[in-house]
């Protein structure tokens, strides 16, 4: 029995300290205010204050702490991407994740559990080689496996998938975890408060206010605060964020919608992904299977399901999980993914001086949370972008200098 | 009432476009066709209007028609099929579309079973005649063969709605 | 049984038929019509599960699937729901989440240690030392989770329906009949749905003994048979609320996908539980349930029993019991109640109390007693069933989901709907209506107006029917000092466990959920959500309305994935050629959803056959099917220009009658597509696309259409038109025995296109040289592909001509150093990185990519070489996606590979940084386990590098 628990036996509810304050006044100023408390709003006050003994800053939530994009993913964690520069950032996130219980003094359940993303054709096998030999090179833990290996370690999958479009083979990746997301956001959260960093929920941001070109505040629906720094960490809400400077990005709206069964005795500890049927699953430690698939094929601002999503996932993991007929989908919902062009994110200086992004995270978000805020609040501190993040700037666009990831995102996750 | 689908030898399906397509119409006595209607001109032969530009032809007559009018003639392999019996109720599993609003004599296209097919709604108690591209005519046929043979509702003697 | 009774009025069950089965091990006799709950309860079971967290002993509690107190598992099936499911001869039951049995539950010990397992309490621990999280983890996964999941089970898939109506109305109760009759009176299609397996709702089970409630009961229940537009779907709900008035509803048999033009909502209400100390004692249950038990199945709650209640209804319930010869110790009226039942309930020489406080409930497997406070004292009742009758919730998900907004109402004690979009519309409970005739009387105007709404008549004034009565107790929840008072009983979340998370920052609605997991379970909140709400509201001093709830989501129900799946409707195209290469035992591939053949098995091995394809078309002639292709019909006045705007090269200079590479880049200037090009007249173009993008290209080509406002038709003529490729030194012999056109070069130059009779049908022919040797691909008709396939096959077998498959073709291809966009290019290459700038023609003014191609041609940092492997052994080749290494650094990768035969070496495409691309290059290949082997960039094409054999007049009896 661990000795933690024997503490907390003999408190009363009542006096156990707060991980989040109670409704405060806003400050009529602060040195930063980041808009969004999510896991990468709140990982970045996080660090400002740890690393960087930044404390004046207001983390403005419209909502509920992480209630955005942070609590609506499917909480998977990987590095197995294709670029030099996705493999150097991700694999900097997962050794942050890594030693993120002890940090906070939370446990968020970091649970490796190995990660299969199967290839059902040549193309998708010649894709999968690629990003293990750029894993490999850079020393990720990443391989491809054939067929055998797969059915080894999932002897439950089946590999014909019902006779049409084969597994030929996967990318295995042991180090791909899951978390759970929520205690990453409440944890940075927690961490950042303690700290100095004030948190503010229901706190909606109306407009940025600029004079020649640098910020100087933003206007709220409780009222005007002042600041020389503001870092926008927002996904799905980007567009309406950056409208108000007038900042053009390539991001596009997308709904990525999720679903999870009831709740069963543990069967799957590997993740399993397939570019090919759409779907994702992983099995959480409630015991419910999370599954995902692509982002719904039309923008849209609206985080609405549709049955189109359950009925497209659940035809396509039957091919690979027959057994899962007898289960039933419990619940469905989505997020708003910001996605762009070249499958990276945006982040880094803007135009406008003291005006920061942390954007464009389409379905790669929450498994950058830590390097997000780590990186972030380097650049803010320093107002120089962190070298992880420089192949993410907003300019590459204009520069033609496109991060190559399309080939990682397989299904996304 | 038992469905049974079969496939169909049908004349050549030609896909007329292009201008002055008023004037074949008018030789095979179809003058008086409305956009997406459809009449059967001889028994196994029939005239769809698609559009003011465009119109599908299955006659065993020749056409009179030219590039040097403008006028596009390209030959389809279709895979068609009639449909007869309860077919309104093997539509209902495998095709979104709401059948309480077609006319005998509308020409329908739509998605049936992931694949796109045109339809003639018929008399009632007449066959429905469909096709599809010929790629997925084997898959097309398959599969609502099976969908007859698997669904409950449709193996049931009186189609009750309960 | 020892709790079944006599005969009740509109009883479910048939006493004639008995229905036998297992639970536990132990042989349970009950009638058809039972549910598996009622079957348990009638012999006596009152455990009938274990709780989730703590293990304690659970007996059914809402008895209305609005919790997962009655959970079982199957050999065939997990989580089978006891309130609802029917007993069947044969089923086998056991408790879920047990270890052990249900009665020897070792699990229970958690209960020892429950001082240690707050709120929230695997936040705190497990995580240090590190090593040994993934053993707690372990054990928290295996006591997490519900039912066994057995991965052998087979597939099985339940077909999906499509249903059309016109007005919708979910829930056949009374408000819902009455809405259902009157909007079928309008001359609509109505369609009405009932989870039940019989209408009525709780008019048949609530005022079962109502005598007066009889004739309502026969007019509506009559009415709706009658009408021919009404539509009755039974033990059906619905699963959610999707945009446009779709509904997903499940039956048993599968999933209806239901379509309306509009909605009424007669969902009625979730009785909530009391929430005091052990009021999950088996037992303890909502009045409502025990009304269900008598009235469907006839079986008793209890033998003598309390009812705690702060409602009419509780009395209603009190008075059930009594007709039917239970005793009822006293009703506990938390407040003061009036009303016709009360007097009725006093009459009939019940006990009733007032101003009653319950305090806990007690019992060591089951109910045994009850103590409440009553003017400042405690008092203890006997007992072997509490009723408890608190209050209710709005059944409210499909108005939620279809964008309704509910408000607090003092009066009712209730959410209420208060607005509601276009086409939906709410009656009965769930819109706090709760007097019978004033329900049916809100029922009536709801399908009137739905009617109205859908033949786009004006609907009038909606009346209010509500009795201003409050139905509902304002804060039914009772701490105890000694805790486990149970707010939500599927995830056993007590008063403390909520205080603590509010206590520790959750304080809001959302937080708390996802902290203390309230209405995260199966139930999703149903019997727990709005205890939530009310404690959250009082404990942060807020209101209700601005407390706010979460966010309803489908499904109602957990929903299985076999009816979600349906069938599997997965298109599959063949080419018009396939009976041919099913014959010759081709071993098929998937491209896409096309099938293709791999290679025709003519040697031993697989390698041995791709061997001989390759061989026969560069010394003889060989024969591949390309109908998979994309084919685009283009024409019409502004069809030149279209050509000239899609592709990077210029088209319209195109003479008629011949062919032309066609490549295509995307806004970014990225490849995306290649094909030939066929001029047939000055309006009239025909290309070709990739297999992959024939869908793709033709979508976004009929855009480019509008959005360039051009006179021009495209047409998509992939599947109507077969294609082959005949390749090889023989080919224009072969073909010359099938046609009278003459085809020497001064005929049919190289790159030319020619129409004409081949084996006696119009075929379209180009000479391509993709493969490398003089080379015709034929187009035909779908209808004659075959036959002029086969007629191919025949003339050519004198000249040693071999069908080839998609393998042969890939190798022979890369002898040339053609590309396969897909394969070869990535995600970013353009054309300047693929040797192509010859492709790209900026003169035009505007062709798709043009502005991003002027950039990226200064911007060239990589290029795709050819190269040759400076090795031997078999054990140094490379595979494809193999990297290139300079030093410690990437410099590129191997993007196609092949043992060309023909050459004698192997070859392979690589795309390079571009100071590594000259010809003679070393470049140093690292094969998948880290050894790395040399190869040098060369020329391409590898093989006949000046393309004599494709122009070859060869067979033509001219000279050359």
């Amino acid at each position: 029995m661990p000795l933690r628990l024997l503490k907390y036996a003999w408190k009363k509810p009542e006096d156990e300290p707060r991980f989040f304050p109670s409704e405060k006044p806003l400050k009529e100023a602060y040195d930063v205010v980041i808009i969004g408390g999510g896991g990468h709003g709140m990982a970045c006050a996080y660090y400002l204050a740890k690393e960087h003994g930044i404390t004046n800053v207001a983390v403005l939530e419209q909502g509920y702490i992480g209630g955005g994009n942070t609590g609506r993913n499917t909480t998977i964690v990987r590095s197995n991407y294709l670029t030099a520069e996705g493999v150097k950032f991700y694999d900097e996130s997962l050794s942050l994740f890594e030693d993120l219980s002890d940090d906070f003094d939370l446990n968020i359940f970091y649970s490796t559990r190995g990660h299969f993303t199967l290839a059902h054709t040549d193309s998708a096998m010649r894709t999968m080689r690629w990003r293990a030999e750029v894993n490999k090179h850079y020393g990720i833990d990443s391989e491809v496996v054939d067929v055998e290996t797969i059915q080894k370690e999932v002897p439950y999958m089946d590999m014909t998938c019902n006779g049409q479009h084969p597994v030929m083979g996967a990318l295995y990746h042991a180090p791909g975890s899951v978390a759970r997301h929520d205690a990453v956001a409440w944890g940075y959260a927690r961490g950042a408060q303690m700290r100095g960093v004030e948190i503010h929920q229901k706190t909606k941001v109306m407009d940025i206010k600029t004079k020649g070109g640098k910020v100087v505040g933003v206007e709220t629906d409780r009222g005007f605060v002042e600041a020389k720094k503001v870092i926008s960490a927002v996904a799905g809400s980007t567009p309406r964020i950056t409208e108000m400077l007038d900042i053009k990005t390539p991001i596009e709206i997308f709904p990525l919608q999720a679903c999870v069964t009831e709740p069963v005795k543990p069967f799957m500890d590997t993740i399993v992904v397939s570019g090919s049927l759409h779907v994702y699953v992983s099995q959480s430690s409630r015991g419910e299977l999370v599954m995902g698939a692509s982002v719904d094929p039309a923008e849209l601002h609206s985080t609405r399901s549709t049955l189109d999503f359950v009925e497209g996932l659940t035809d396509q993991m039957m091919d690979l999980f027959p057994f899962t007929s007898r289960m039933k989908i419990m619940r469905q919902w989505a997020g708003m993914a910001d996605i762009t062009p070249d499958f990276a994110p945006i982040m880094g200086k803007t135009d406008i001086e003291g005006f920061y992004l942390d954007a464009g995270w389409g379905t790669w978000g929450f498994k950058a949370t830590p390097v997000s805020g780590k990186t972030m609040a380097y650049t803010v501190a320093n107002d120089r972008p962190h070298e992880l993040i420089k192949p993410f700037a907003l300019s590459r666009y204009e520069d033609f200098k496109l991060v190559g990831e399309k080939g990682a995102a397989s299904v996304g996750h | 009432m038992s469905i049974q689908i079969v496939p169909k030898a049908f004349p050549v399906l030609m896909h007329l476009r292009g201008e002055g397509l008023d004037e074949v119409l008018a030789s095979l006595g179809t003058s008086n066709l409305d956009i997406f209607q459809y009449r059967f001109v001889a028994n196994g032969q029939f005239v769809a209007k698609l559009g003011n530009e465009e119109i599908f032809v299955c006659v065993e007559q020749p056409l009179d028609i030219s590039e040097e009018k403008k006028q596009y003639a390209f030959q389809r392999g279709d895979a068609i099929f009639e449909l007869s019996g309860d077919w309104k109720g093997l539509m209902a599993e495998v095709c979104i579309y709401d059948f309480r609003q077609t006319q005998p004599g509308d020409f329908l296209m739509v998605l049936i079973a992931g694949v796109s097919a045109w339809l003639l709604i018929p008399e009632e108690g007449a066959p429905l005649v469909l096709g599809c591209d010929p790629t997925y005519g084997h898959y097309f046929y398959e599969t609502l063969v099976r969908q007859l043979e698997v669904s409950p509702f449709l193996k049931m003697e009186c189609q009750d709605d309960d | 049984m020892k709790l079944r009774l006599g005969p009740q009025p509109l009883e479910w069950i048939d006493r004639n038929v008995s229905v036998t089965f297992d639970f536990e091990g132990k042989r349970v006799t009950g009638f058809e019509g039972d549910v598996v709950t009622s079957a348990l309860w009638a012999e006596g079971w009152k455990v009938l599960g274990r709780s989730f967290k703590y293990h304690r002993r659970r007996g059914l509690m809402s008895f209305a699937n609005h919790d997962i107190n009655a959970l079982f598992q199957t050999a065939e099936m997990p989580n089978v729901r006891g309130d609802v499911t029917p007993a069947k001869n044969g089923l086998s039951l056991t408790a879920v989440n047990t270890f052990g049995s249900l009665e020897n539950d070792k699990g229970a010990l958690v209960e020892w240690i429950a001082k240690f397992l707050p709120v929230g309490f695997y936040y705190r621990a497990f995580y240090s030392p590190k090593f040994l999280f993934p053993k707690w983890e372990r054990l928290i996964r295996e006591m997490a989770g519900l039912g066994k999941i057995n991965t052998n089970w087979s597939e099985e898939r339940q077909p999906k329906r499509y249903r059309h109506c016109d007005v919708a109305i979910i829930g056949a109760g009374a408000s819902g009949m009455a809405a259902a009759i009157q909007a079928a009176k309008q001359g609509v299609d109505v369609c009405l749905i009932d989870e039940n397996p019989f209408i009525g709702g709780s008019l048949d089970y609530q005022f079962a003994n109502q005598r007066s409630q009889s004739l309502n009961r026969q007019y509506l229940k009559e009415t709706v048979a009658s009408l021919p537009n009404i539509q009755v779907i039974t033990s059906a709900y619905v699963a959610g609320y999707y945009g446009d008035h779709w509904l997903a509803v499940n039956t048993d048999q599968g999933l209806i996908k239901l379509s309306a033009q509009s909605v009424v909502v007669a969902t009625g209400v979730f009785e909530q539980p009391a929430v005091f100390r052990n009021n999950d004692l088996p037992g303890v249950m909502n009045a409502s349930a025990a009304q269900r038990l008598m009235a469907r199945y006839a079986v008793a709650p209890c033998n003598a029993g309390v009812v705690l209640t702060a409602n009419h209804e509780g009395y209603r319930a009190a008075l059930d019991m009594h007709e039917n010869g239970l005793i009822v110790k006293a009703i506990l009226d938390t407040g003061k109640t009036e009303g016709v039942w009360v007097d009725e309930a006093k009459k009939a020489g019940i006990v009733v109390y007032e101003q009653v406080t319950p305090i806990e409930a007690l019992g060591s497997r089951e109910v045994e007693g009850f103590i409440f406070g009553l003017n400042g004292m405690e008092h203890r009742l006997d007992c072997d069933g509490i009723l408890m009758s608190v209050g209710w919730a709005p059944a409210g998900a499909p108005l939620y989901q279809a964008g309704a907004k509910f408000g607090y109402e003092p009066e009712v004690q209730q959410l209420i709907p208060v607005s509601l979009p276009d086409g939906v519309f709410a009656c009965g409970r769930v819109n706090g209506v709760y007097v019978m005739e004033d329900r049916i009387k809100d029922g009536e105007q709801a399908g009137l107006a739905a009617a109205l709404h859908v033949k786009g008549d004006a609907i009038p004034e909606w009346k209010d029917f509500r009795d201003g009565v409050a139905h509902s107790h304002p804060y039914p929840i009772w701490q105890h000092p000694k805790g486990k008072e149970f707010v939500d009983f599927d995830e056993d979340i007590q008063v403390k466990d909520l205080k603590g998370a509010i206590a520790q920052g959750f304080d809001n609605i959302e937080l708390m959920k996802r902290f203390s997991t309230i209405g995260m379970g199966p139930s999703q909140g149903k019997h727990s959500n709005m205890n939530g709400i009310r404690m959250l509201a009082k404990l942060t001093g807020k209101t209700i309305d601005e407390t706010g709830s979460t966010t309803a989501r489908p499904m109602f129900h957990p929903t299985p994935v076999s009816h979600l799946a349906g069938m599997r409707f997965r298109p599959e195209r063949v080419t018009p050629m396939q009976l041919f290469h099913e014959e010759a035992k081709a071993c098929f591939m998937e491209a896409g959803n096309w099938l293709r053949p791999e290679y025709y098995p003519t040697e031993a091995t697989r390698e041995d056959s791709i061997k001989a394809e390759v061989s026969a078309v560069r010394n003889a002639v060989g024969l591949v099917d390309v109908s998979t292709l994309g084919k685009l019909e283009i024409f019409g006045r502004d069809a030149a220009e279209l050509m000239d705007r899609l592709y990077t090269m210029r088209m319209s200079n195109m003479a008629i009658g011949a062919s032309r590479y066609a490549l295509m880049v995307d806004d970014a200037g990225v490849l995306i597509d290649d094909g030939v090009a066929v001029r047939f007249s000055d309006e009239h173009f025909y290309v070709t696309t990739t297999t992959s993008t024939s869908d793709s290209a033709y979508r976004m080509i009929q855009k480019k259409v509008i959005e360039w406002n051009l006179m021009v038709t495209v047409l998509n003529r992939t599947g109507q038109i077969g294609a082959m490729n005949v390749a090889g030194p023989n080919s224009r012999k072969v073909l010359s025995k099938l046609t009278a056109f003459g085809l020497s070069n001064d005929n049919f130059p190289y790159l030319a296109s020619r129409q004409a009779k081949l084996a006696g049908v119009d075929v379209t022919m180009i000479r391509v040289g993709f493969v490398g040797e003089l080379g015709y691909e034929i187009h035909v008709d779908a209808s004659n592909a075959l036959m002029v396939w086969d007629a191919i096959m025949n003339a050519g077998k004198e000249f040693g001509i071999k069908p080839f498959g998609v393998e042969a073709q890939r190798l022979l291809r890369l002898e040339k150093g053609h590309i396969i966009v897909g394969q070869d290019t990535d995600g970013l290459t353009n054309p300047f990185e693929a040797n192509m700038s010859w492709a790209v023609h900026f003169k035009k003014p505007y062709f798709l990519g043009k502005p991003s191609l002027m950039k990226l041609k200064q911007m060239q940092t990589r290029t795709l070489v050819g190269f040759e492997l400076l090795s031997d052994a078999e054990k140094d080749q490379p595979l494809e996606s193999n990297l290139l290494i300079e030093g410690k650094e990437m410099v590129g990768r191997v993007t196609s590979i092949g043992q060309s035969d023909t050459l004698k070496k192997v070859i392979g495409l690589a795309m390079v940084s571009t100071e590594y691309s000259a010809e003679g290059q070393e470049l140093n290949i690292k094969l998948s386990d880290g050894r790395l082997v040399k190869a040098k960039v060369v020329k391409t094409p590898f093989y006949d590098p000046e393309g004599w054999l494709q122009k070859s007049n060869e067979g033509s009896g001219e000279a050359a």
